[in-house]
């Protein structure tokens, strides 16, 4: 859920940002990343679907990512932009490590160094966690 | 004639009603099987207390129909909470009756004063609510049956019963998350990745895209948010081995 909840705040910060990228720059470039990144994503749902690890091989992120930002000094790709989509391309790096799917990217560390994902499950493994969830809250009235 | 904005809302979500109610009539939804549950430990336990010399025996059935709930960690943890609460509260109760013997004006003050901290403690500690509010019931049961001991063992002996039955039920034919988790996953991503295809699809071609449509993607995916935490935190209240291996990563 840590993976997926930092690409889902990603993609919200990415909408919120999107009147600075829509007025009128098409980012062509973004392409490459942008189909990497669903078909990625597809492979993920596949994976979680079926309980075992996919078959088909998640195409790389990084280098889509890193082409992109190698463009952005001579075109309309803001840091802004960049540091959003690499967010994105780490938290689906780091949800497909941890289902185990071939063709694995590393994954970064909070200040941008390569760690190994699954330290987040042996650190902050479900089994530790305490059972803090409050279920069905009675209704009192209905004790009697 | 056009259906009136009213009644097209009126008749969608009647329409959303009956697939929500044709979907739980499952032996694969949880709700259906809590259902089924229900319709067989009810009569069971019913029949139970009919059959035993016990007084108050419909406690039995109360209880159980109270402690058993769609999912595992609600069943075990709140049936655990409801007969420890309800032998403290037993205990409590016997302990007030054989020292200050009530009556009168007396128990009136004593139900109001137990009604008061059982709902005042019910949101903090569901065992706490259940041991005041035992002790409320017994006294207030003193109106019609003076023998407070002997209503509170009959209420600490039925909520046992009714509970152990309601519990050894689940345990026969448990509901486990893993599926149901696994599936609200498959949801999230979806939902996710729709919304990513969109606003990426935006930035790229440097089309703004209509706000009603970010913002009805962006509702599904905080609703399959929504939908997979609780899915998977409810899946974290199971033994770890019946937890799918999603699940367990998705901590």
């Amino acid at each position: 859920m840590t993976g997926l909840r930092r690409l889902v705040q990603a993609t919200h910060v990415l909408r919120l940002e999107l009147p600075r990228h829509t007025d009128d720059r098409p980012v062509a470039a973004l392409r490459p990343l942008a189909t990497a990144l669903d078909q990625t994503l597809a492979i993920i749902a596949e994976a979680l679907a079926t309980g075992t690890p996919s078959e088909a091989v998640p195409p790389p992120l990084r280098a889509p990512y890193s082409e992109l930002s190698s463009d952005a000094g001579g075109s309309a790709v803001d840091h802004v932009l960049l540091t959003d989509l690499d967010e994105i391309v780490d938290a689906a790096n780091t949800v497909a490590d941890l289902l185990e799917l071939p063709g694995g990217e590393p994954v970064r560390g909070a200040h941008g160094e390569v760690c190994d994902s699954s330290a987040v499950l042996e650190g902050g493994s479900p089994d530790a966690l305490p059972l803090s969830i409050v279920h069905n809250r009675d209704d009192a009235t209905r004790e009697l | 004639m056009r259906p009136s904005l009213g009644s097209r809302n009126a008749w969608g979500q009647l329409v959303a009603d009956l697939a929500q109610i044709r979907a739980n009539a499952s032996l694969q939804s949880p709700a259906g099987r809590h259902a089924v549950r229900l319709a067989l430990i009810v009569p069971a336990t019913e029949l139970l207390a009919e059959h035993v010399p016990l007084q108050r025996g419909y406690w039995i059935v109360v209880a159980a129909a109270a402690v058993l709930r769609p999912d595992f960690g609600a069943t075990f943890t709140r049936g655990a909470e409801r007969m420890a609460g309800t032998c403290v509260g037993v205990l409590l109760a016997g302990l007030v009756a054989v020292a200050l013997h009530p009556t009168g004006w007396a128990t009136v003050a004593l139900v109001g004063i137990l009604a008061w901290a059982a709902y005042s403690v019910f949101p903090a500690s569901f065992a706490a609510g259940i041991v005041f509010l035992t002790g409320m019931i017994v006294f207030l049961l003193d109106a019609v049956s003076p023998d407070s001991l002997a209503t509170a063992a009959d209420r600490g002996l039925d909520t046992i019963v009714g509970g152990t039955i309601a519990l050894i039920a689940y345990a026969l034919w448990p509901t486990w998350s893993s599926m149901p988790a696994r599936q609200a996953l498959v949801d999230l991503v979806d939902a996710q990745r729709a919304y990513l295809r969109v606003v990426i699809g935006s930035v790229r071609d440097g089309v703004a895209v209509p706000e009603d449509q970010l913002g009805r993607l962006a509702r599904r995916a905080r609703l399959a948010w929504t939908n997979a935490e609780a899915t998977i935190e409810r899946s974290l209240t199971e033994p770890s081995t019946r937890r799918s291996t999603s699940s367990r990563r998705a901590g």
